[in-house]
């Protein structure tokens, strides 16, 4: 390389900041450190805790720690063992939970660490008022109401599970079939089970934190929490119809501010403006080696749940979003249909073709803009639909 | 003046004299009138029309000496002791009736050489009429070492023990005015030293004195004066020509011994000039952080972080503005053109009162005043910034100007980079502009304004920008000798910008300013010898614009966001006393009272007391009208120092001071953007309270060559502002819910030698010192690591500096630097985890962790021109290396996502040795 004097005195200036791979001695176990998550349930269906590890920088995904003696201990000295169904995934079902006690988890790893949660208070989350929605020029407002009147709940968390059923643009009405001798003289069978592939359902779950609370209010009311917001061009949520299942859990002060820190550590970080992390701990901690980091919070708390649906003919005269936006019917001749459908697994057949009231071939699309599941959703309609 | 000139023509009319005088006759020696205000010239004439005497006598001893006194018929022995009495001269009549009029002791300690010099007769010698006595009778231009200077009159005698002497200390050559210049008499040990206005005031015993003056940089001098009562004297000192040998310096040339205040460092020019520095330019802010208890976080950090304390509590005046930005160029620059700085002093321990609104330290740059007599000028050459500056007379010896500026030519430089690079673009300039007028004697002008941008974009499409604006005028004005009083009205503006235009869809404009409008007031009255007061009022207006966000192309999708403009007052009442109980000890007492009112228009949010404040506990909004007073703040600040000196040379110093502040700096300091946010107090945000408590000794070895001190201090720290958890700093409407308040406290060792002069010189630092904070307020809601104490973003336990410069002849000089630092701590990821159906990032402890210590050492070599005094131009070179040792020192730390897996690198902004060469030449 041919440098002149200049280049090379100014190359040494900018050129010598340089950057360096840093990867600091950190005190983390090779095992990552214990995830416990879930609540003791005080209503009546079952306790779910769920153990992991947390993973290093250089691999994110998640290590399921199974093997593990988990039980629920009151503060009366009762317990309750856990019993492990899927890789670290431990349940029991309904507790006898005394709200005038508190309770606690106590873990002993299959190496031989035991881990103990704080005493939780009792809360028993009161039931949802209401799941509304209401709809902007741009979006779809879902909130949830809910209120104590013994002033207990105070602290709330929401989660949520969505559905939503969508449709492609192009019923499939026959098969192109030109070795069939019961097709037509346009090789075409009639298909049979065309709208399986019609209507989908697609869910997702809450990935955020949401949390609420009445503290400085008079009364332990929420009215209309934000809880959700779906965009008319963001998303196919209300193509046709969508349903969204809201939990509701009553949180202590404790948990609520440590999910509260959560939250901020984890949600809010990723553009240069966002500041200043910090550790995050947690109700649980090791008997064994008090220095050892657990992360988790593990509660005594109820779920009240409620469900609502959004039907497309609710919403005001607005464009929504499809994802079939570039699909287009393209119109195949008899003498093309060799060609056009050869490769069946590319191109569907949605119907004839007419010529005025002759049939001249047949019309088609790519399957994605026909076959639903292709879109990511499943064909069986929920129960709840 | 030539000496043997007069010498040669006097003793010619010595004899000339002698001769003629032997043809007179024999006197009528009784002597009758009434004399007011006469000259020695004026005066021996009239007795000589009288008598038959002659008088001999050396003029330049006697032309500030007025004559008041009546006679009747008395003879000249009654009128000489009437005339004299009170003064240390003495009077002899030799043979031929000649009168010898000479002074005290000085005279018969050598005889001949007095006796030849007062052959130098009245008509004949007409040595030095002074001008400035000329123009105005009041004020003396004190310019010769050997000549006796009246001060006060002789009538004026009003039973007082002791005369106030004040007046200026300027350089000869250029007529500007001389700073922190030690005036002192040796029996009883008194002095003072000159303010920044090179005004000086010193309350002394009556008679016959002799003055010392000493400047660093300038010839020592004294003046002899006769002090019959109050009166101005002028003092020019003549700068100082390079000095090889060692000399020894008296104890007020070294004001570490005899200072009350503590922790304080002046550093003028020259000094600052012997300090490497990256590219060679001389920086002031560099050669801060070599001192003790300075300490920055990164290579090109803009913060100081002096004794534990926030890069936003320190208060940078530069000619009474502040400075919200000192930095250019990612940092790499000071924002201070070192052709107008005169000097930089630190305080950070005993902070006078005269200042506030800081918790750490004020760091007060006085620039230069420009040339009085002529003009004058100087350019310097580097690699990546040049610089212009001229002064001059407007009216001389009345009206000088100072202008200067600098700017950065690196972006063709940038053009011959490699393709990759070829995006960034950096560039800066700033303007000094500064005017002093002299009205009259009593009354004084001075405007001083600047102004700097600075743009830069980092290979990237986001461009960055800032700048300050600052416009000053000062007037000062003297009462009379005891009282002056200096009255300064102002404007400061600093005012950054991201834009990013390339992309059409969010193209946006994100701007954010600080305007604030000043007015000072300030009086110094010195009582008495015991007591020199200072009290005043300041107020300063705060208009802040927290940031607007604004779309910045036509086809852009950005939303407008705009937080709503602050407004505040900050006003104070001060005063201190300098109380001198005995000679070796000394008290300076300050009060301060400070008041602050947030004001409208503003929303208000009311969170129920007791809760953390965040969205779910708003209780109100409450709404104010512009100009509404919100909320107020004030309370007293105390600075009290104290100063014992054992000898000459060993002093011990105590000082305990509190502050207020009511600004705050939020900031990302992972982030490399200027993206700092101010942050006024209001109701939900509380005000920084510090106090601090310091003690010192102060040891003077070698003739006062080398200087060593031990200062240990110990500072408590309120409502510090540290960061909740993924905290928002940009365009946040309720920053209160972002930010925690801490308790901090930060204690600390400084060790210091210094060797000022010599062949070798130069200072070796090192620092112990801890900076911690915590929250343990459970009201807030969260705390951070566990409510326990953990160090801040700037904790460097150990730091140690070498400044050492060896001048190898007159025009060779070689200067190397030292620094080590621990590293700062980082809070680091540690982890991923899931939880509530996201993958969570794991973090450290917060601050648990550091980064790499830090350690740098550079080069530089000093070539001068020749010294010729008459040449036109001067010139010099300045070559060397900075980062010797070509160390990685981190800059910032980050984390970024590759490949399903977070990897962690260190910026290191210089990873090489950079040489660096610089042309500087003086006209």
């Amino acid at each position: 390389m041919k440098l002149n004097l200049r280049t090379w005195v100014f190359l040494m200036m900018i050129l010598g900041s340089c950057k360096d791979k840093y990867m600091p001695h950190i005190s983390q176990p090779a095992s990552g450190f214990l995830v416990v998550e879930g609540y003791i349930n005080s209503g009546d269906d079952s306790t779910f805790i769920s153990l992991s590890r947390s993973s290093g920088l250089d691999s994110i995904q998640v290590f399921p720690e199974p093997s593990a003696e988990v039980e629920i201990q009151s503060e009366q000295g009762n317990s309750f063992p856990l019993t492990e169904g899927a890789a670290g995934k431990y349940a029991v079902g309904q507790l006898p939970v005394d709200p005038a006690q508190k309770y606690r988890v106590h873990i002993r790893t299959s190496n031989g660490k035991e881990y103990l949660s704080d005493l939780s208070e009792v809360k028993i989350t009161p039931p949802i008022d209401s799941v509304n929605w209401k709809a902007g020029p741009d979006l779809v407002t879902i909130y949830v109401s809910t209120h104590d009147d013994q002033k207990n709940s105070i602290y709330y968390q929401w989660s949520f599970d969505e559905t939503w059923s969508y449709n492609p643009p192009y019923l499939s009405n026959y098969i192109y079939a030109p070795q069939d001798p019961a097709a037509d003289p346009f090789y075409l069978i009639p298909r049979i089970n065309g709208h399986d592939y019609y209507t989908c359902w697609m869910s997702s779950q809450s990935t955020n934190i949401n949390l609420g609370s009445t503290a400085s209010l008079n009364a332990d009311v929420i009215s209309e929490f934000p809880l959700q917001t779906i965009s008319y061009g963001g998303s196919n949520r209300l193509v046709t119809r969508y349903s969204i299942l809201v939990k509701q859990h009553a949180l202590s002060k404790d948990a609520y501010e440590w999910k509260q820190k959560l939250k901020r550590n984890t949600e809010q970080l990723g553009s240069i403006f966002d500041a200043q992390p910090s550790e995050t701990g947690g109700n649980i901690h090791c008997i064994s080696d008090p220095s050892e980091r657990v992360i988790g919070y593990i509660g005594c708390t109820s779920q009240t749940e409620k469900r609502i649906f959004i039907n497309r003919y609710e919403l005001p005269n607005v464009y929504v979003l499809t994802g079939y936006e570039i699909c287009s019917v393209d119109s195949v001749k008899r003498e093309d249909e060799g060609t056009a459908f050869g490769d069946s697994t590319i191109e569907w057949v949605i119907d004839h073709l007419y010529k005025g009231f002759s049939i001249v071939g047949a019309t088609g699309a790519s399957r994605g803009c026909i076959d639903c599941r292709l879109k990511g959703g499943v064909n069986v309609k929920p129960s709840y639909w | 003046m030539s000496l043997p000139k007069y010498f040669l023509t006097g003793l010619f009319w010595l004899a000339i004299n002698i001769l003629s005088l032997q043809a007179q006759k024999s006197p009528q020696n009784l002597i009758t009138g009434e004399y007011k205000e006469l000259t020695i010239q004026d005066f021996t004439k009239k007795l000589e029309q009288q008598t038959a005497y002659f008088f001999y006598y050396d003029i330049s001893m006697f032309d500030s000496v007025r004559f008041t006194l009546s006679a009747d018929r008395e003879p000249l022995s009654i009128v000489m002791d009437r005339a004299f009495s009170k003064t240390d001269f003495t009077w002899s009549v030799g043979r031929h009736n000649e009168v010898f009029l000479t002074r005290g002791t000085f005279v018969r300690t050598n005889l001949s050489a007095t006796t030849v010099d007062s052959a130098k007769k009245k008509r004949a010698v007409n040595i030095e009429v002074d001008e400035t006595m000329d123009q105005n009778a009041s004020i003396q231009n004190a310019k010769l070492e050997n000549k006796l200077y009246q001060i006060g009159t002789n009538a004026a005698n009003n039973g007082q023990a002791n005369g106030l002497v004040s007046g200026y200390v300027r350089d000869a050559k250029t007529g500007e005015v001389i700073s922190g210049a030690s005036i002192y008499i040796d029996k009883p040990k008194i002095g003072v030293a000159s303010d920044q206005y090179g005004y000086y005031a010193i309350s002394l015993p009556k008679g016959r004195l002799v003055l010392n003056i000493q400047s660093i940089g300038m010839k020592d001098t004294r003046r002899q004066i006769q002090l019959s009562g109050d009166g101005k004297l002028n003092i020019d000192l003549q700068s100082l020509v390079m000095m090889l040998k060692n000399v020894t310096i008296s104890a007020e040339k070294i004001s570490n011994i005899r200072g009350v205040q503590m922790g304080v460092q002046k550093l003028d020019i020259k000094t600052l000039k012997q300090v490497p520095v990256v590219f060679g330019e001389t920086d002031l802010l560099r050669v801060l952080l070599t001192l003790p208890g300075v300490k920055s976080v990164g290579e090109a950090s803009t913060g100081l972080n002096v004794r534990g304390g926030s890069a936003d509590q320190n208060l940078i005046l530069f000619n009474d503005a502040t400075i919200y930005n000192a930095s250019h160029f990612f940092g790499l620059f000071s924002a201070f053109n070192p052709d107008v700085v005169k000097t930089v002093e630190l305080y950070k321990s005993s902070i006078p009162a005269r200042y506030g609104g800081r918790l750490s330290s004020v760091i007060d740059i006085e620039s230069r005043e420009g040339n009085k007599k002529e003009f004058a000028g100087s350019a310097g050459i580097g690699l990546v910034t040049s610089r212009l500056e001229i002064e001059g007379p407007l009216v001389k010896d009345k009206t000088s100007f100072i202008l200067a500026g600098r700017t950065t030519y690196a972006n063709w430089l940038l053009n011959l980079l490699p393709q990759q690079y070829k995006m960034s673009r950096a560039s800066f300039y700033d303007l000094n502009l500064n005017i002093s007028h002299q009205i009259n004697k009593n009354n004084n002008l001075y405007l001083t304004a600047y102004a700097s941008k600075d743009n830069f974009n980092l290979n990237s499409d986001t461009l960055y920008g800032y700048g300050n604006l600052n416009v000053s005028l000062k007037w000062k004005h003297s009462f009379n000798d005891k009282m002056y009083g200096i009255f300064t009205t102002g404007y400061d503006r600093y005012n950054y910008f991201i834009s990013s235009e390339n992309n059409p869809v969010n193209a946006y404009k994100l701007t954010f300013d600080i305007n604030q409008s000043y007015f000072k007031a300030q009086f110094n009255y010195f009582l008495n010898s015991k007591h020199a007061l200072e009290y005043g009022f300041n107020t300063l207006y705060y208009k802040l614009d927290p940031g607007t966000f604004v779309p910045f192309a036509k086809t852009s999708l950005v939303i407008p966001d705009t937080v709503h403009r602050e407004q505040a007052l900050e006003s104070a009442l001060y005063v201190s006393d300098k109380y001198s109980i005995t000679p070796q000890l000394v008290l300076e007492a300050g009060l301060r009272y400070s008041l602050y009112n947030y004001l409208g228009q503003q929303n208000i949010n009311d969170y129920a007391p007791g809760l953390p404040k965040n969205a779910d506990n708003l209780t109100a909004v409450r709404y104010y009208s512009d100009g509404q007073i919100i909320k107020t703040y004030g309370g007293p600040e105390y600075r009290i120092s104290m100063r014992y000196a054992f000898s000459e040379n060993f002093s011990m110093k105590a000082s305990y001071n509190t502050e207020r502040q009511y600004i705050h700096m939020l900031s990302n300091t992972t982030a490399i953007a200027p993206t700092d946010i101010w942050k006024l107090s209001d109701p939900n945000i509380l005000p920084q309270l510090g106090s601090q408590f310091s003690l010192g000794a102060y040891k003077n070895l070698k003739n006062n060559t080398i200087e060593t001190s031990v200062e240990v201090y110990y500072k408590n720290i309120q409502n510090y502002l540290d960061y909740r958890s993924g905290a928002v700093l940009i365009l946040n409407h309720h920053i209160e819910t972002d930010v925690l308040n801490t308790k901090g406290k930060a204690y600390g060792v400084e060790l210091m030698i210094k060797k000022a002069t010599g062949k070798l010189n130069g200072w070796v630092s090192y620092t112990f010192s801890r900076t911690l904070i915590k929250t343990d307020d459970t009201t807030q809601g969260e705390l951070v690591n566990n409510g326990n104490w953990y160090p801040t973003d700037y904790d460097q336990p150990n730091s140690a500096t070498l400044v050492a410069n060896y001048r190898v002849n007159h025009r060779f000089s070689v200067s190397l630097n030292f620094a080590y630092n621990t590293g700062r701590p980082i809070t680091l990821p540690i982890g991923v985890f899931r939880y509530d159906n996201s993958f969570r990032t794991l973090y450290s402890d917060r601050n648990a962790y550091r980064i790499p210590d830090y350690v740098r050492a550079d080069l530089a070599m000093n070539i001068d021109g020749n010294h010729k005094v008459h040449q036109k131009l001067h010139n010099s070179w300045t070559i060397g290396v900075y980062n010797l040792l070509g160390t990685h020192n981190p800059y910032s730390v980050y984390y970024i996502s590759e490949n399903g897996a977070v990897n962690g690198y260190k910026l290191s902004i210089f990873g090489s040795a950079i040489p660096f060469v610089n042309y500087n030449v003086k006209f």
